[in-house]
């Protein structure tokens, strides 16, 4: 992974070869007792083959819902894909038809959870939710299936697999339940992993472990991955690609070394500020002003503008669109930092 | 699992020692026995006969070891009504009386699970206000009125199944299906609540993301993790309906413990008063038994503590 030339041959305007998944003005709307309400507006960002987005904001940007979506793991009646296209090999999957759409969950785009606590049945042993996925996937029978699982627990680093087989996710820890998740998740060999902030619940050290073997299995299996997430270190780290999210819209789009090295919307600006003091160690934090706006209450303007520190009337308008401002990057912003010859047309 | 079951297998002789003392006592404490087996024109040899055949000249201590060890041998005495062994009446009925409640829990358990996923699945829609309001009206409406219409029904008018009397599997249909309809009710609303809690669980979205039908998700994810207080409230209904079922049994004339424990009060007939409380104790402790193996087939985490 090197960074750099990535750049040169960005994939979100490398158009020759097609991505492995392509969202196009994806909007998801959540019904509510006061009608309908927009959890995320119009996002659009590409996954090429054997890469990693990383999808950062914080709670409630609309992260985990784009994830979700995807899928369509969000159950109609709490929320619906009110408008755009999620295209993977060729298809369509907003519009394709419940039973299409289980032949690609878990087989070619597979997903792990935040909380590993919870995502795994506590009544039904490590070995049989494994299993689960081959045998209705690939038509494997329990006796092959279960020498496969052998092999994942083994791939996911998981001592000693015949035993923890038999256990059950209670006599697990949370590392080893997020390694089974993932194991669970490989299983049908997926295209696309969709990990939805997979660190958040563990703490640091196993942290660090479930990335390095994420990262290990990414690169050796040549896997897709969309990691969501809070953690800009997470980011920089692991991502090829960074989409930054801001009240239920893309606000920056761009190649990981990129966005370090010279963040063009304000938000993202002042969330590399935070890391950077935290790294620095210095006295007092920097922090953003004010909170997200919920979904019901956004501006008329860009969501980021009541705390941008460069707002001015410009801003409150009209949502900016994400056009682009250099070779491979896109920003929401009408006055971006850094990139003062860029003026959008908003 | 076996350390589980054989440990839970120890309580049973402290739970059935615990009944036979508090049966003992209440006994006792009820007056003379002598006033409850002979009528006002009683003879004193009569009373000598008893007093030296129910022990009565034995200090307290001895008569309760004496009564446990025929409890043990299941020597409960003549019963004063059929003049054969009380335990042999008791038994017959009882048998009678496992017969109908299996029956009506089977009934109840299969249609009042999967009609409370239907209601969970289609929570505020349609069939859950259909469910509902059935449930509420079959609640409301009392078993003896039930069993008559039933009877008027499918025995009078259209001839299918007997009125009432014990014999093959057509006289089990009706009178299991009134009593599992005062079941069905708690049944549904157990598992509509239960089942909405386990659909909200995180390994649900799991489950579907894995590929799964929704059938799949439903019947092998969720129901299992949904069963555990449906599992222990059938249990406890086991009791209840072994004794309880008297309404049931009399418009049926189905020969079982309920109705035969109440003549028997009625006619003094005390061997099978308390050869009937046992057994019905029995049964009870045998059934909390076989719901603590279950919830524990079931769930692994029970086994831990």
């Amino acid at each position: 992974m090197t960074p750099a030339t990535d750049h040169e041959l960005s994939p979100v305007l490398r158009k020759q070869d097609a991505p492995l998944l392509r969202v196009e003005n994806l909007s998801v709307a959540f019904h509510t007792r006061n009608g309908l309400v927009r959890a995320i507006e119009e996002v659009s960002f590409e996954v090429p083959a054997g890469k990693v987005l990383g999808i950062v904001g914080e709670s409630g940007s609309g992260k985990s819902v784009t994830a979700l979506s995807l899928l369509r793991l969000i159950p109609s009646e709490i929320a619906e894909i009110s408008s755009g296209s999620v295209w993977f090999g060729g298809r369509d999957l907003t519009r394709l038809s419940e039973r299409e759409l289980r032949r690609i969950r878990g087989r070619e785009i597979a997903m792990i959870f935040q909380e590993p606590m919870t995502s795994l049945n506590p009544i039904a042993s490590v070995g049989a939710q494994l299993r689960e996925p081959m045998q209705l996937h690939l038509g494997m029978k329990a006796a092959e299936a279960s020498r496969r699982v052998e092999e994942l627990l083994d791939l996911v680093g998981i001592p000693q697999p015949r035993k923890r087989m038999t256990q059950y996710p209670h006599e697990l820890s949370g590392g080893m339940r997020q390694r089974v998740m993932i194991a669970m998740a490989l299983s049908c060999e997926p295209k696309l992993l969709i990990a939805d902030e997979p660190t958040t619940a563990l703490d640091v050290t196993t942290q660090a472990q479930i990335l390095d073997l994420l990262r290990s299995l990414q690169s050796r299996l040549g896997l897709s991955i969309i990691l969501i997430t809070h953690d800009l270190g997470v980011v920089a780290q692991f991502a090829d690609n960074v989409q930054v999210m801001y009240a239920g819209r893309a606000i920056e789009q761009a190649a990981v070394a990129e966005i370090f090295r010279q963040p063009a919307h304000p938000y993202t600006e002042g969330l590399l500020k935070i890391v950077a003091d935290l790294e620095a160690e210095c006295g007092r934090l920097s922090s953003i002003e004010g909170t997200v706006p919920a979904p019901h209450e956004l501006p008329p303007g860009c969501a980021f503008a009541p705390r941008c520190p460069r707002s001015d009337t410009a801003c409150t308008a009209s949502p900016p669109p994400l056009s682009p401002i250099s070779p491979g990057r896109r920003c929401a912003c009408v006055r971006p930092v850094g990139f003062p010859q860029f003026r959008a047309s908003a | 699992m076996l350390k589980f079951t054989l440990r839970r297998l120890a309580y049973v002789p402290v739970s059935l020692l615990f009944v036979s003392a508090v049966l003992f006592t209440v006994l006792r404490l009820t007056g003379n026995p002598i006033d409850t087996y002979l009528d006002i024109n009683r003879t004193d040899e009569q009373v000598a006969a008893l007093t030296k055949r129910l022990h009565l000249d034995q200090s307290l201590p001895v008569q309760f070891l004496i009564y446990l060890k025929d409890v043990l041998s299941g020597d409960f005495g003549q019963s004063l009504q059929f003049g054969e062994p009380a335990i042999h009446v008791v038994l017959e009925r009882a048998g009678a009386s496992i017969q109908l409640v299996t029956a009506a829990l089977l009934i109840a358990a299969i249609i009042g699970i999967l009609a409370g996923m239907a209601c969970a699945v289609f929570k505020d829609k349609l069939p859950d206000f259909l469910i509902s309001t059935l449930a509420v009206a079959a609640q409301s409406m009392p078993s003896f009125w039930l069993g008559i219409l039933l009877i008027q029904f499918f025995a009078v008018q259209l001839r299918w199944l007997p009125t009432s009397g014990r014999g093959g599997w057509e006289n089990l249909v009706l009178p299991a299906f009134t009593l599992a309809a005062y079941l069905l009710p708690n049944i549904i609303l157990i598992t509509r609540t239960s089942m909405l809690e386990t659909l909200r669980e995180q390994f649900v979205v799991t489950a579907i993301a894995k590929g799964l039908s929704g059938r799949q998700v439903l019947f092998r994810h969720a129901l299992p993790n949904a069963l555990n207080p449906i599992i222990s409230f059938i249990g406890l209904q086991i009791g209840r309906l072994m004794g309880g079922a008297i309404i049931t049994e009399t418009i049926f004339a189905w020969p079982g413990i309920g109705r035969l424990m109440i003549g028997s009060i009625f006619q003094r007939d005390v061997p099978v008063v308390i050869a009937g409380v046992l057994i019905v104790s029995v049964v009870i402790v045998v059934a909390n038994l076989a719901v603590d193996i279950l919830l524990s087939i079931n769930d692994p985490r029970i086994r831990l503590d």
